[in-house]
């Protein structure tokens, strides 16, 4: 059937169809082309995401000392089961099972079920932590019959001390919402996040950079071998050596426990070395325990913390704010002398009370001192001479010198929640109240009453500052590790040193004279105290009860008793440590306050951490340490 | 093996048809072959169990049959089409009453210890068959409609049955090459292109009114695999990054991930090829389309060369049949067709295909033994071509 000696129509209708094959052979080529070069990239991607999971590896917290290297918060071994629900074939069962190997109460297996539930589906959910090893074995050797348990051997935050240090240290607790929000893998149920204190303000170096255990899986999950990749491996969180003597710390909590017939007192203390500022104890009492909090607390628990009357949640040494009282009778006196509108030896007669107009303004002493100058007034805390004083140089100037003393002030510790409070003035009044500064005004802040008010951890730098002859003292928490700020030598207050000496002399005679107000024994030969009580009044005593007789604090309601405060440094000639100690609503500041303070002064010294050589963490590089690290320039010997 | 009656020739001794086999086309299917139990070898974590093994044994099993098909005198083959095509659609019948559900699909007959897969066999039956018609009613209204009623039907009916089984895969294929053999014998293009037309109407409408859930859900996944990466979707979403992942020269023997770890499902059959494209790359792949490529070279110029027309329809017939193989397979798994679960002959692992296809390569090469045979008497047409 050739046709016009070309081919003929089967070879023409071959080639035409091949040709037609050959061009979608080309096609197929170029589809090759297509994904093997130009989108190569991508699916290696997707390859590589096929073949590896990425799990998480907490990297272990970094653990906080104190100045000598006794361990405040730790990580401990902790044997913990988990479900991961990608894995799990029967979730409820499964729980059920590992609750009656591990005999889990039913409400926290269930809790356990609600939680593994909304968990995302690849990241493992807690059932059970803190197993004791009989507990871990056995559910060990169940575990390889339920797929998706994983018995994981990890760390947990572990507070020693517990109580006594616990609103320095705060706690990690499990993250909520807003903290997976900030790092997605703060989910992972082995790692904990700060909530508070030193634990949440120092986060970023305490926890470290998590790693991934990086696994080789196939399309069934099976794991098929770890791959070994160093820069997955997670780096431990930067440890932080805190200026804190545990000690001391724990001598100061004690203060406030109950002993003997003494009840539970609520109340703070602040112990700090004069000369570098550095914090040997800073304490809030009553306290709780931060452990509790790890593991998530229960509601109960969490409840009789938040509603208990003395608040022991709240960090009362740098938040609470405190009509600082008496103890600020000091920076009265320097005031006036600095001012000029005294000498020390002008006396003022002090009957009892002090009449402003018509108004009569009550001295402590309802019969009056009599006669006093500058050192009696101290030594005796005479409310008349303060309030002549607090007359004669008025708000601005007094507020002047409370700012030098570090009132008003915001100390960065390092841990979250410091209180600024204020100094009063003529402008603060017209802001914050509305209506210009009175003389009256002058008067209340002239004895630590009225307007002004301040944190103890202010009362303790006030403290050092007069202490140390007029250095501006700042306080320190962290001595190492991330948040440690370096030390730089304090500058001079710009006070006379013979007035400055002179509230020295008054001090000293407030523990030691005959007739002060703080008077006790140190009870170590030849070294003696300086000191200032405080009773600050917390409520108004109205002209009726004057005239029937003020009541005694023991038949008032804890919450509208006096504060009772003190402040001190010793040894008085040669000064080194100072304490400010509140017990609030505890009465009398010489009763209350003074033997408290006097207690831990009498450890301080006895222990005298400064003159020790302190803990490091810095292998071998101490020779090149900040002035922080040894003994300060131009600290005496005690 | 005498069968030499009614030689034209003189003289046809055995050696002389095998020198006359085109042994470049052998070689070419040994290569695939090699390569295939290569990949085989590679896919079983360097093992010959259980798939390289039984791979390179059954090919040389069928090649040995190869060159008998080749060797025995076409006329047998011309006596034998239209009772093998008869058979064969029997045995389909046979299928849709007694057969055996596989995969949600009546594929298997069960004769004793022997399954038989008669779809698989009326690939070759059919094209024996149109071989045979076309031999036989040569005319110059070649173009006409009437002139192809028959071979239509031949080929419609067994494509019907097919389709009940549900395999559409099979069904589209035996079509495909039975219209590829209507359109060679000489059918109007205007035809061709009604056709294409209405094949098309009638695929939408089936699509809408015909088709199981399963089938539909294979195309609408071709469509857009996204729409479900871990249903339907995932075989080829999983091929398509193999594929990609390999890049031009691939990831190496044995270091395919998506192979090796089981994420590319059916790795030694239907998937074999994203394997290779994975581990060897685009490199690699462009050479076994080659191979194919030349194979079906071999195919056309024998046909062309042939010059009995059975001879000629057979060797196009099962060459387009090859190059339907290729070109599902090869589109299927890199996303360029529907999921329709046909495998790369001589590469897959699976003995149907390659015994039908060796087969079918062995009446090519019958018609390269016996290109200068002239169909003579007892034949209703004995034209030479040419």
């Amino acid at each position: 059937m050739s046709q016009n000696g070309g081919p003929d129509l089967f070879s023409r209708r071959a080639m035409i169809l091949s040709s037609l094959g050959g061009l979608y052979f080309a096609v197929l080529g170029l589809r090759m082309a297509q994904l093997q070069i130009f989108e190569n990239e991508e699916f290696r991607l997707e390859a590589a995401e096929n073949q590896f999971n990425l799990l998480v590896n907490p990297a272990s917290r970094g653990p906080v000392y104190d100045r000598f290297g006794v361990p405040l918060a730790v990580n401990r071994r902790d044997f913990r089961v988990s479900v991961m629900r990608e894995d799990v074939d029967d979730l409820p069962t499964t729980i059920k099972a590992l609750a009656s190997i591990l005999r889990l109460p039913p409400e926290k297996a269930e809790g356990s079920l609600n939680e593994a539930k909304i968990s995302p589906r690849f990241m493992p959910s807690m059932v059970a932590e803190n197993l004791s090893w009989e507990e871990y074995s056995r559910v060990s050797v169940y575990a390889a019959s339920f797929p998706g348990v994983r018995c994981e051997m990890g760390e947990a935050r572990n507070y020693p001390l517990a109580e006594s240090m616990a609103h320095v240290l705060g706690y990690v607790a499990k993250a909520n919402d807003k903290d997976v929000a900030a790092d997605p893998q703060a989910r992972h149920p082995g790692i904990r996040v700060g909530k508070e204190g030193i634990e949440k303000s120092q986060e970023k170096g305490l926890k470290g950079v998590h790693g991934a255990t990086k696994l080789e899986v196939n399309a069934h999950g099976r794991v098929i071998r770890e791959v070994v990749d160093p820069r997955l491996n997670p780096k431990s969180g930067t440890p932080i050596v805190l200026t804190i003597d545990a000690e001391i710390q724990q001598v100061a909590y004690d203060q406030f426990q109950a002993k003997d017939k003494r009840p539970v007192e609520a109340g703070s203390a602040v112990v700090m070395d004069i000369h570098t500022g550095e914090l040997l104890a800073l304490v809030s009492a009553p306290s709780f325990d931060p452990n509790k909090f790890v593991d998530g607390i229960s509601r109960t628990d969490f409840n009789e913390y938040n509603n208990a009357e003395m608040r022991p949640l709240y960090h009362k040494a740098v938040r609470g704010i405190y009509p600082p009282g008496s103890t600020y009778k000091m920076v009265t006196a320097l005031a006036a002398l600095e001012a000029g509108i005294t000498d020390p030896e002008e006396t003022v007669n002090c009957p009892g009370f002090y009449m402003l107009g018509n108004h009569r303004f009550h001295c402590h002493a309802r019969r009056g001192h009599g006669s006093v100058n500058l050192h009696t007034a101290i030594k005796v805390s005479c409310d008349v001479y303060f309030y002549e004083m607090g007359r004669r140089i008025g708000g601005d100037k007094m507020a002047q010198v409370a700012r030098e003393f570090g009132f008003g002030q915001r100390f960065d510790l390092g841990i979250p929640g410091i209180a600024a409070s204020h100094v009063p003035d003529n402008a603060w009044k017209v802001k914050n109240r509305g209506k210009p500064w009175q003389v009256y005004d002058s008067l209340n802040v002239a004895i630590g009453q009225g307007l002004i008010a301040a944190t103890p951890l202010q009362l303790a730098v006030m403290t050092a500052r007069i202490a140390s002859e007029g250095k501006a003292v700042v306080p320190r928490l962290i001595r190492e590790g991330p948040g440690a700020a370096p030390f730089t030598p304090f500058k001079q207050l710009p006070f006379n040193y013979q007035h400055m000496h002179l509230v020295h002399e008054g001090m000293i005679a407030v523990s030691n004279e005959a007739g002060g107000t703080g008077r006790g024994d140190l009870g170590i030969e030849g070294v003696r105290m300086a000191g200032k009580t405080g009773t600050a009044q917390v409520r108004r005593i109205t002209m009726a009860e004057r005239r029937t007789g003020v009541r005694s604090n023991a038949s008032l309601p804890w919450r509208q008793r006096d504060h009772a405060l003190f402040v001190c440094y010793a040894p008085a000639e040669a000064p080194k440590y100072c304490c400010a100690l509140v017990v609030d609503h505890g009465g009398g500041g010489g009763a209350a306050a003074a033997p408290r303070a006097r207690e831990i002064m009498r450890a301080t010294l006895l222990k005298d951490p400064s003159s020790k050589p302190a803990f490091t963490t810095r292998a071998k590089t101490a020779d090149l340490a900040p002035p922080a690290d040894g003994t300060p320039p131009g600290d005496g010997k005690a | 093996m005498t069968f030499l009656p009614d030689m034209e020739s003189g003289r046809d001794s055995f050696f002389g048809k095998l020198r006359r086999i085109e042994w470049g086309l052998v070689f070419v299917m040994a290569m695939i072959s090699v390569v295939g139990t290569i990949l085989l070898f590679g896919a079983a974590g360097a093992s010959w169990e259980p798939w390289a093994g039984d791979h390179i044994i059954r090919f040389c099993i069928v090649t040995c049959l190869m060159l008998v098909v080749a060797t025995v005198d076409v006329r047998i083959w011309y006596h034998l089409a239209y009772p093998a095509y008869i058979g064969v659609f029997i045995l389909l019948i046979a299928v849709e009453l007694f057969g055996k559900v596989a995969l949600g699909a009546q594929r298997w007959l069960e004769v004793g210890p022997i399954r038989l897969q008669p779809s698989e066999f009326m690939k070759i039956a059919l094209i024996l068959a149109l071989a045979r018609y076309y031999q036989d009613a040569e005319s110059d209204r070649m173009w006409t409609l009437r002139a192809h009623a028959i071979p239509l039907l031949m080929l419609a009916a067994p494509a019907a049955l097919i389709t009940l089984q549900p395999d559409l895969g099979t069904a589209i294929m035996v079509a495909g090459v039975g219209s590829i053999m209507v359109i060679l014998a000489g059918l109007s293009w205007w035809y061709v292109v009604a056709a294409a037309g209405s094949v098309a109407t009638f695929a939408l409408a089936a699509f809408f009114f015909f088709m199981a859930e399963f089938q539909k859900n294979r195309i609408l996944t071709f469509l857009d695999p996204s729409r479900d990466p871990l249903g339907t979707g995932y075989h080829i979403t999983q091929s398509k990054i193999a594929i990609g992942s390999g890049g031009l020269f691939g990831v190496g023997y044995m270091q395919g991930t998506q192979s090796q770890l089981d994420f590319l499902p059916e790795r030694h059959t239907d998937f074999v090829f994203a394997m290779l494209l994975e581990e060897f790359g685009m490199v690699g792949g462009l050479f076994v389309l080659a191979l194919y490529l030349a194979a079906m070279a071999f195919g056309i110029y024998i046909s062309i060369g042939c010059r009995h027309r059975f001879g000629k329809f057979l060797a196009a017939g099962v060459t387009m049949l090859l190059f339907i193989y290729v070109g599902i397979n090869a589109g299927m798994i890199m996303g360029l067709m529907p999921v329709v679960g046909e495998p790369l002959p001589f590469l897959s692992y699976g003995g149907s295909v390659m015994l039908s296809l060796m087969f079918g390569l062995g009446l090519v090469q019958n018609a390269k033994v016996f290109r200068d045979k002239t169909l003579g008497s007892g034949f209703k047409s004995s034209k030479r071509v040419r």
